[in-house]
């Protein structure tokens, strides 16, 4: 501009200067050229007239060079108004050219005067503030720039710029309809012929502010994630790190600088022969994406399974150039999906090993889940049952059983926990009583509802369970019964004695009524006692040895005590040592009772035998200790409770008893792994067998093949 | 004129208790050691009180005796005391729903016994 404006002033100024150099240059060669004649005249009267005739000549010198100047002078003038004419044109097409580039540039120029008024405006002035530059011509500048007031532009130049040039300042325009947008404006002011004017270029940075904006939240996201998040340089050596959100420098330890430039192995440490890191090696050098669990380690060495999931990115030419990694801490999961895991074969196992019964319906109340001791239970195959409807199962189930109950104070305490229970969780008790496959009575616990709409059944089997009550009950009925018989008549016949005057010789009856059923009570409770401790310890307080049977029943023999009886037991052993393992004191105190009934049951006399016999059994010898008998014997009836606690043969009372020594001889003998068997005839007599296993088969031992008498 | 006793108790100490218990009074004693025979001395000397020991060997246990002789329009009269070395609720339910008229627990003191048998007879008509 400025040269322009230059040339301007230079073709308008150059004319003049010219004319009032030539005029001078005239007059000066003019007057030159007088007073060298002048002088010369002057000298020539004082007599000097050769130098009058040089001075002469050197004015005409003078005058024609002035001429001569003159003339340059005016050619000079002519040049400089060609020169004139072509920097015209020139100007011209300057102009043009500046303004098609005005008129191009995509951001508004205005220009204003002192006071912020428009004077011109660019085209983009239209797209930019939606009016054109010649609706503006003239308006104060802050109809399309607020911040630009008349008052405040002094004050924005001060702010904003340095020397009166203001470069990119962040503010809003305004558009025609009044709606505020982005700007960022650089402006410049100047004078020009004493003229103020101000220049501003106006960039519309909507586009850029949104794309800024875009940017900035998509890095807020990345930094925001709680997944880990890497990006991996593929073009740089080593394909360093470049980049790791906050998320990643808490999952590892590490910070983002520790971290920047660094491979990615440095996480695996020495732990490279991982799976994971085969499928990942395989992705990068194909170029693919992958997702795969590594067991990463953080900066302080500890371990931490990492779910990583990597994306290649490319260059517009196809070329990879980035890899996007994200990455999750599920060290947590881990543990608990191997928590769930073991917790799955647990429960498995426990349905598998359980004693009851289970079956599972899912929440489309088809039959998932049927144990082995269901099937086993009620014979009904999970094979046959898995799929089946609710109905179904009942129908199957209830085709076994002859009648099912509900257990009300079950269901009872049933319906008062369900109140306390997470969630509607239903449970029903019944008693099944089944006749198929076997007899038994099957409690049954329904529990509907939970998390997942399960129906859970639980079957236990407690035919054993009811029928050990009922025998419990019976054996404290029969206990108390037998404890109170001795009872009445010790307290009866002390509270007469006491009260009622009698002869000596009933009195002394009495009294031996007395002291017999005490004897009755102290045995009773002694044989209580003993088949309490048997039961109790099942055998582990025997004292198990090596013994020869031969000696043991001897000595049994001797130490029995049979009053006023002088039969002698038949006794018939063989030579060798038969060898038991075996506790001697309860071995010997089950022979006494057995050698005792023998003796108490054959009140009218006749031989009691005692002899060994053999047989094989479960793959093993058995010796039997055999005890014969002439007395009453037994119905079968009786023969089948002969075990049963106080089971009397003998119901005259006349044959003493507790109704306890078989029990506790049938105890002492299983417990020594062996059998006792009874046989017996009403009237005949009784063989007792004490089959026992043998350690040790004497040779030369024919009796195997003698069978007992009794049963042969 | 002498009430008649009947004794039906399996186990001969006890009967021998019994009677001697009750031989201080004026009574006719009679004595059976089983269910069945109990019974039958029953309807054939017809009691005015009857002890019946509960648990005895045989087809009927006291329960079932004394609940036949209940049923009896004619011996229904004898009065019917259980002797019994059970003593707990569910027994003296049964022996209730047998009909049984008093119940006396094993080891039963003998001056109660004689007691109550001697009230039972006073307040029975003799036959």
């Amino acid at each position: 501009m400025r040269t322009l404006r230059d040339l301007q002033g230079l073709s308008r100024r150059v004319p003049t200067a010219y004319r009032v150099a030539c005029v001078a240059a005239l007059i000066a060669g003019a007057g030159l050229g007088v007073t060298a004649w002048l002088s010369a005249s002057l000298w020539r009267v004082e007599g000097l007239r050769a130098s009058g005739w040089t001075a002469a000549l050197a004015g005409l010198l003078l005058t024609a060079m002035a001429v001569l100047g003159y003339l340059a002078l005016v050619s000079t003038r002519r040049q400089a108004r060609a020169v004139s004419r072509d920097m015209g044109v020139a100007l011209q097409r300057t102009r043009s050219r500046s303004q098609a580039v005005m008129d191009t540039a995509p951001d508004a120029i205005l220009m204003a005067d002192a006071q912020g008024r428009v004077q011109w405006g660019n085209q983009a002035v239209a797209s930019i503030f939606g009016r054109t530059a010649e609706d503006l011509l003239g308006q104060p500048i802050d109809l399309v720039l607020p911040c630009l007031g008349k008052a405040s532009l002094d004050a924005w130049f001060a702010t904003y710029g340095f020397s009166n040039r203001v470069i990119g300042h962040e503010t809003t325009g305004r558009r025609n309809e009044g709606v505020p947008f982005p700007v960022s404006v650089s402006a410049s002011r100047s004078e020009v012929d004493g003229e103020c004017i101000q220049t501003f270029i106006v960039r519309d940075t909507t586009d850029a502010k949104w794309a800024e904006q875009e940017l900035t939240l998509r890095e807020r996201a990345l930094a925001a994630s709680a997944d880990g998040v890497l990006i991996v340089s593929m073009t740089l050596p080593n394909q360093p790190i470049i980049y790791v959100n906050a998320a990643f420098e808490q999952m590892t330890g590490y910070e983002a600088h520790e971290l920047l430039g660094l491979n990615g192995r440095i996480f695996h440490r020495e732990d490279t022969q991982q799976p994971g890191l085969v499928t990942l090696r395989e992705a990068i050098r194909g170029a693919q994406g992958c997702q795969v669990v590594l067991r990463n380690y953080r900066k302080n060495g500890t371990l931490f399974y990492s779910d990583l999931a990597i994306s290649p990115v490319r260059s517009p030419d196809g070329v990879l150039t980035h890899y996007v990694g994200v990455t999750t801490d599920i060290t947590e999961r881990m543990a608990a999906e191997h928590v769930l895991r073991l917790r799955t074969e647990r429960l498995n196992a426990v349905f598998e090993l359980s004693p009851d019964g289970f079956v599972v319906l899912d929440k489309r109340g088809e039959v998932s889940i049927v144990n082995p001791a269901f099937e086993r239970m009620t014979g009904l195959l999970a094979g046959d049952l898995v799929g089946q409807s609710l109905p179904a199962f009942e129908e199957h189930l209830m085709a076994r059983c002859q009648a099912s109950e509900v257990d009300a104070q079950t269901a009872a305490g049933a319906m008062a926990g369900a109140g306390d229970a997470d969630g509607p969780v239903a449970a029903t008790c019944e008693l099944l009583h089944m006749h198929t496959p076997t007899i038994r009575t099957l409690v049954r616990r329904v529990r509907h509802g939970g998390h997942d709409n399960e129906t859970v059944m639980y079957f236990r089997d407690i035919t054993h369970e009811l029928e050990v009550d009922r025998m419990k009950s019976e054996f404290l009925a029969m206990a108390a019964h037998e404890l109170r018989t001795p009872m009445v008549s010790i307290f009866g016949f002390t509270e007469l004695l006491l009260q009622r005057p009698f002869s000596d010789e009933r009195r002394k009856d009495m009294l031996s009524t007395i002291h017999r059923q005490a004897s009755v009570l102290i045995n009773l409770v002694n044989e209580l006692l003993n088949l309490a401790r048997i039961e109790s310890r099942r055998g582990k307080d025997f004292k198990r040895e090596r013994l020869s049977l031969q000696p043991l029943i001897t000595a049994t023999l001797d130490s029995l005590l049979v009053h006023a009886d002088p039969r002698q037991v038949d006794v018939a052993l063989p030579a060798e040592a038969i060898w038991v393992d075996a506790d001697r004191e309860k071995l010997a105190q089950a022979l006494t009772n057995v050698l005792s009934n023998a003796y108490k049951y054959s009140p009218g006399g006749g031989d009691i035998g005692l002899d060994l016999v053999w047989r094989d059994r479960l793959e093993r010898q058995e010796c039997g200790i055999r005890v014969t008998d002439r007395g009453i014997g037994m119905t079968p009836q009786q023969l089948d409770k002969v075990f049963d606690r106080f089971f009397r043969a003998d119901t005259s009372g006349n044959i003493p008893g507790t109704g306890l020594g078989m029990t506790i001889v049938k105890e002492i003998i299983e417990l020594h792994g062996g059998q006792v068997q009874v046989a017996s005839e009403p009237g005949v007599g009784t063989t007792v067998i004490l089959w026992l296993p043998a350690l040790a088969m004497p040779r030369g031992e024919a009796r195997r093949a003698d069978a007992p008498a009794m049963w042969s | 004129m002498s009430h008649r006793i009947l004794i039906v108790e399996d186990q001969p100490d006890i009967c021998k208790l019994v009677r001697m218990t009750l031989e201080f009074g004026d009574f006719e004693i009679h004595e059976a050691h089983d269910g069945e025979s109990g019974l039958n001395m029953a309807r054939a000397i017809v009691p005015t009180v009857m002890l019946l020991d509960v648990m005895m060997p045989g087809l009927l246990d006291g329960f079932q005796v004394c609940s036949r002789i209940k049923q009896d329009p004619v011996l229904r009269r004898i009065q019917v005391v259980m002797l019994t070395a059970r003593g707990q609720a569910t027994d003296l339910a049964a022996g209730e729903a047998a009909g049984a008229d008093a119940y006396l627990v094993k080891p039963f003191s003998p001056l109660e016994l004689i007691e109550r048998v001697e009230a039972m007879a006073a307040a029975a008509t003799p036959m």
